[in-house]
C-alpha cells in the first residue's frame, strides 16, 4: 500500500506541480488528495487518513499557520508529518511554523529536485520508523 | 525596492519556469502584453506590483512547467497568479515583519492595460525574445 498524501495550496498550478513531482519521485503512492485552504484540508482529514501533508502558508479562509494550530489541537491529526512549501522566508514566520512541529520547510520558488529530496527524506524516515515499530 | 525586485525576479523565472530573464537596460516602454498579474503588499504603505506578460510568453512558461498539459485559460491565469504570489512573497521576506501579502489577481486585455496607462515599468526583461515588464505603484 502506498503513501496517501494531502497537498494544501490555493494555487492549482502548485498542487498539480507537486503532484507531478510526487508521481516522478519513485515513492510508492496511494491517493494524492488536494485542498485549496486550511478549511478544505480539515474537511478532507475528517474522512481520509493521510501519511503526510504538503502545505502552503498564505491562503484565503484559513492560512497554513492556523491549519497547523488546528492539527496540533487534535491528538491523532497532530501525528501527521507536515512539509511547508511557501514563498514566506521571514525568519519569525519560519520559526513559528517550525515551533508548530513541521518536519521540513521548502521555499518557493523550488526546483523539482529540491522538493523531491525533501519528500524522499521524509518518506525514508517514516518508512524506517514504521519498520522499527513493526519489528 | 527596484534592487530587491531585480534580485528576486530573474531567480523565480529561472528556478520555477526554467527561463533566463535578461534585464533590458533603459527599458522599451512598449507596454505590450495580454495579462497583468498583480499582488498587493500591505505595510507602512500600500505597494502594488503588476507584471505585464504577453500571452506567447505565458504559454512558454506554462509549457516549461507543465509539458504534458493543455494551456487552458484558467490554468494559465492560475500560473500567472502564482508568479505574482512568488514575487510578492519573496519581496516581503526581504522587507520584514511589518508587511503582509495580499491575494494575487490576474487581469486580461483592456482591463489589464487600463492599469498601466501613463505608467512606466520599473524593470523590463527579455525572455526568449519576449518582453515582461514589472510595475510598482505606492
Amino acid at each position: 500500500m502506498g503513501f496517501n498524501i494531502l497537498i494544501v495550496d490555493d494555487s492549482s498550478s502548485i498542487r498539480r506541480l507537486l503532484k507531478k513531482v510526487l508521481e516522478l519521485s519513485g515513492i510508492e503512492l496511494g491517493e494524492v488528495l488536494e485542498a485549496s485552504n486550511g478549511v478544505e484540508a480539515l474537511e478532507v482529514l475528517k474522512r481520509e487518513w493521510v501519511d503526510f501533508i504538503l502545505c502552503d502558508i498564505h491562503m484565503p479562509k484559513m492560512d497554513g499557520i492556523q491549519f497547523l494550530r488546528e492539527l496540533k489541537r487534535d491528538e491523532i491529526l497532530s501525528r501527521i508529518p507536515v512539509i511547508m512549501v511557501s514563498t514566506e522566508g521571514r525568519e519569525e514566520i519560519v520559526q513559528e511554523v517550525k515551533a508548530l512541529g513541521i518536519r521540513a520547510y521548502v521555499k518557493k520558488p523550488f526546483s523539482p529536485e529540491e522538493i523531491r529530496e525533501v519528500i524522499e527524506n521524509l518518506v525514508g524516515e517514516e518508512f524506517s520508523k514504521n519498520e522499527r515499530a513493526s519489528s | 525596492m527596484k534592487e530587491l525586485l531585480r534580485e528576486i525576479f530573474p531567480k523565480i523565472m529561472e528556478k520555477m519556469f526554467f527561463l533566463v530573464a535578461e534585464e533590458l537596460e533603459g527599458g522599451t516602454s512598449s507596454q505590450r502584453g495580454d495579462y497583468v498579474a498583480e499582488i498587493i503588499l500591505k505595510g507602512p504603505k500600500l505597494l502594488t506590483i503588476r507584471i505585464l506578460v504577453p500571452r506567447s510568453l505565458g504559454l512558454m512558461m506554462f509549457k516549461n512547467l507543465f509539458p504534458d498539459e493543455d494551456p487552458e485559460e484558467d490554468r494559465l491565469k492560475d500560473m500567472l497568479r502564482e508568479l505574482a504570489n512568488m514575487v510578492g512573497g519573496n519581496l516581503i521576506s526581504l522587507l520584514g515583519s511589518q508587511w503582509q501579502l495580499g491575494l494575487p489577481q490576474v487581469y486580461t486585455s483592456i482591463e489589464a492595460l487600463g492599469f498601466l496607462i501613463g505608467k512606466n515599468p520599473i524593470l523590463e526583461y527579455d525572455v526568449e525574445g519576449e518582453t515582461i515588464a514589472l510595475y510598482l505603484e505606492s
